[in-house]
């Protein structure tokens, strides 16, 4: 399903943009995740129409990138989220340029409704991740997401096991030794990296607060893509006294976006969605030029 | 976290002064980064109010610096604490630094800013690493990054603007203990941010080696 409003872009050629098309927010327990892909971004006059929307430290945030495509990526990203986010606004338009952000105190983003002249405040979450070649921005309400995105063909310069050994749970080391292929062994590697910094990005209070090491994303037996999270205890010097504490707080969605592409989402569970599944609607989006409904997906 | 407030850059007429006012709650640091030359500074403090405690505790701080740089130190790091001060009331400081000696290669910079930890006020000298130790990072940073051989980094450059996401920065880190045979805690891992920072940690770790 396609909305587009192309035609109405290549007659503008006034500074002011169209009008972005409004979205309903997610209900509780969805998660929509739209990403740009920045190749399929090329008009010029489009590009500074996005650079119109940010703010002054956004703008110079972009500068500081270093080359063209780096620049490209850093306002694509800030312009998916500034729109993506304005279009919940429901009952009124909002102007992405009036929106303000902050961050947490680890630094993490969201939106400062307060400071923001003419919004809502609204229980929505975002976080967004980006490649070179995929920028995604998830949106949730009432509970925190983290996602992350990796390029499947990724090559780790180093050797996988050495590399899951340094800063993987002991677990995922054993879990990953498993894998015979080399190939296979490195997506797996993958994979897990996307779902344990969407956990951490969930999270929200920094990587020191959730190392690595310290907590097993493993799969949950009899399902194909349910993933669970156990924190390990203090490591002791024998393995065998680890304890795990496996618990439902957290959920998470492993996905494929564009087939180049590994996704996770991750999500907290909070009580009043006790067992349901979560739902994951993925989109395609170019701002204020069209949307594309990609798939909508259940995980238990 | 590095908070800079003022910096002094080189100037060849033989003095830099830079003047600064500013609230003291926190941790107080004073930077030096420099060639392989001895760089020799002596530093003014005065303040509005009258805490006599505090001014000699930054005074030992300077004679301390001159001493040591005239020297070309080689360590990267000293730290000291000032008796404990009652940090509740602000007190404005101007800070005057004035260069007095140069000898050999340039320095780079000066630098005051803040540590944002505990109240107690605990002033630490730190030298930047040796530009060799920058140059094997940078040709790692290049290397992960798969950035063109001529690309111009310099100690500054910040690895989020050369396009390295979390799992770079990871494998950035793993390279260099490799390469330098330290072992990096995760935290410290996640917290640098650029290559002057990658140097220095490595360089602080190196020298906190055992003898071999």
């Amino acid at each position: 399903m396609r909305i587009s409003v192309m035609s109405q872009m290549q007659r503008s050629f006034s500074i002011d943009l169209p009008s972005l098309i409004p979205l309903q927010l997610p209900s509780r327990r969805h998660t929509h995740l739209w990403y740009v892909i920045p190749d399929e971004v090329k008009s010029t006059s489009l590009l500074k129409r996005y650079s119109q929307l940010l703010s002054q430290t956004e703008k110079d945030g972009v500068d500081q990138m270093r080359g063209d495509e780096l620049k490209k990526n850093a306002l694509l990203a800030r312009t998916l989220v500034r729109t993506t986010v304005a279009r919940y606004q429901t009952n009124k338009e909002v102007d992405p340029r009036s929106l303000m952000f902050k961050k947490n105190v680890y630094g993490k983003p969201e939106v400062d409704w307060q400071n923001c002249k003419n919004c809502n405040h609204q229980p929505l979450h975002f976080n967004i991740s980006h490649t070179d070649s995929l920028i995604a921005c998830g949106v949730t309400v009432h509970v925190p997401v983290g996602i992350d995105v990796e390029d499947k063909e990724r090559k780790i310069k180093h050797d996988v096991l050495a590399f899951a050994k340094r800063f993987y749970s002991a677990d995922e080391v054993n879990f990953l030794a498993t894998i015979p292929d080399p190939e296979a062994q490195r997506k797996e590697f993958i994979k897990l990296w996307t779902l344990k910094e969407a956990y951490v990005k969930a999270l929200g209070k920094g990587f020191s607060a959730a190392p690595f090491n310290t907590f097993t994303i493993q799969s949950i037996p009899g399902t194909e893509e349910g993933y669970s999270l156990c924190k390990t205890s203090e490591v002791t010097a024998d393995p065998l006294e680890e304890t795990k504490k496996c618990n439902g707080e957290w959920k998470f969605a492993p996905l494929e976006l564009a087939d180049s592409h590994y996704a996770a989402v991750c999500i907290e569970d909070d009580q009043a969605n006790e067992g349901a599944p979560m739902r994951v609607i993925v989109r395609k989006t170019i701002p204020f030029v069209e949307d594309q409904l990609i798939s909508e997906r259940i995980f238990l | 976290m590095w908070d800079p407030i003022a910096t002094c850059s080189e100037d060849r007429s033989g003095s830099a002064i830079t003047n600064l006012g500013h609230n003291i709650t926190e941790d107080f640091c004073l930077r030096l980064s420099s060639g392989n030359g001895a760089v020799s500074v002596s530093s003014a403090l005065e303040q509005k109010d009258s805490s006599s405690v505090l001014v000699v505790a930054l005074g030992l701080c300077t004679a301390l610096i001159s001493l040591l740089l005239m020297a070309s130190l080689s360590t990267t790091s000293l730290s000291f604490k000032a008796p404990s001060i009652q940090s509740t009331t602000t007190r404005i400081y101007q800070v005057t630094l004035k260069r007095v000696l140069r000898k050999a290669s340039s320095f780079q910079s000066i630098s005051f800013g803040r540590f944002q930890s505990s109240k107690r006020l605990r002033l630490q000298i730190s030298c930047a690493a040796k530009p060799e130790t920058v140059q094997k990072v940078s040709d790692i940073v290049k290397e992960q990054l798969a950035l063109s051989a001529d690309t111009a980094l310099t100690a500054e450059s910040k690895f989020s603007a050369l396009g390295a996401d979390s799992l770079d920065t990871v494998e950035i880190v793993m390279a260099l203990e490799e390469k330098f045979d330290i072992s990096v805690e995760e935290t410290d891992a996640q917290n640098i941010t650029t290559i002057q920072e990658a140097a220095d940690l490595i360089e602080d770790l190196v020298q906190k080696k055992p003898a071999a």
